[in-house]
């Protein structure tokens, strides 16, 4: 869980309450519009817990892209999410050199 | 890894970014409350973005230069580049403002594109004079 970025859980949070308050609007066609990229927020989250961080980021991105600019919020942590790791991969990489090195 | 030198966004940009953001979202506002028009919140969060983007980028460093690599990152959406100096390759002119890097990334030429306007003249001066200086040491070795 602590590779979730807390403002993945706020953008999630904000997307599902925008989603849902569609459907008191008696034609709920943006509910039908927003709730897929609602569920791409949950499929992103679910990829990272199993393991596949950079798919569930992506996903998870592109699911927040399309609440832009109240999206940015969830994008911002998608996007850290992916730093971190490339990060992390290119700190191992560097260490690993420096190891065979010595 | 100790960090050696940063270089943060150009104050007139980030202010720009800050009070016009703050102006469109009072004006936005005021329009809402004295019409009661909904249509006036679309404008009013898209300035509160500029706003939040300008306070973001008043503290983010863009640029970061350590002892064997350097990490760059023009926006606070935008993609993190991380770049040994063994991996530079070359450095070219794009316009007037603007230089291309190419370096090695997983054994693969990649190019990434550095906004010069974005930062003050003479950090952005420095900072292309180190990077030509990195690829011409790494030349003669």
């Amino acid at each position: 869980m602590e590779k979730i970025d807390y403002r993945m859980w706020i953008g999630l949070a904000i997307h599902t309450f925008l989603s849902l308050l569609q459907l008191t609007n008696p034609e709920m066609l943006f509910f039908y519009v927003t709730f897929p990229f609602v569920l791409l927020n949950i499929l992103g989250i679910i990829f990272i817990v199993s393991g596949k961080i950079k798919t569930g980021a992506i996903v998870y991105m592109v699911g927040s892209a399309a609440f832009i600019p109240i999206g940015l919020i969830g994008f911002f942590g998608g996007r850290s999410v992916l730093n971190k790791l490339k990060q992390k991969d290119f700190y191992t990489e560097i260490n690993s050199i420096g190891n065979a090195e010595n | 890894m100790q960090k050696i030198k940063a270089y943060k966004m150009k104050e007139t940009i980030v202010n720009l970014q800050i009070f016009g953001g703050l102006i469109l979202a009072i004006i936005s506002l005021v329009s809402f409350l004295v019409t009661a028009e909904p249509t006036f919140l679309a404008p009013l969060v898209i300035s509160a973005s500029f706003l939040v983007m300008g306070l973001i980028n008043k503290s983010r460093e863009n640029i970061k230069i350590y002892e064997d690599h350097l990490e760059m990152k023009f926006a606070p959406a935008s993609p993190l580049h991380l770049i040994r100096y063994e991996d530079l390759i070359r450095l070219e002119d794009k316009g007037k403002n603007q230089k291309r890097l190419y370096f090695l990334s997983e054994g693969k030429e990649k190019k990434i594109l550095i906004p010069l306007s974005q930062h003050p003249k003479e950090d952005m001066d420095e900072f292309v004079n180190f990077l030509e200086e990195k690829i011409q040491s790494k030349k003669s070795n």
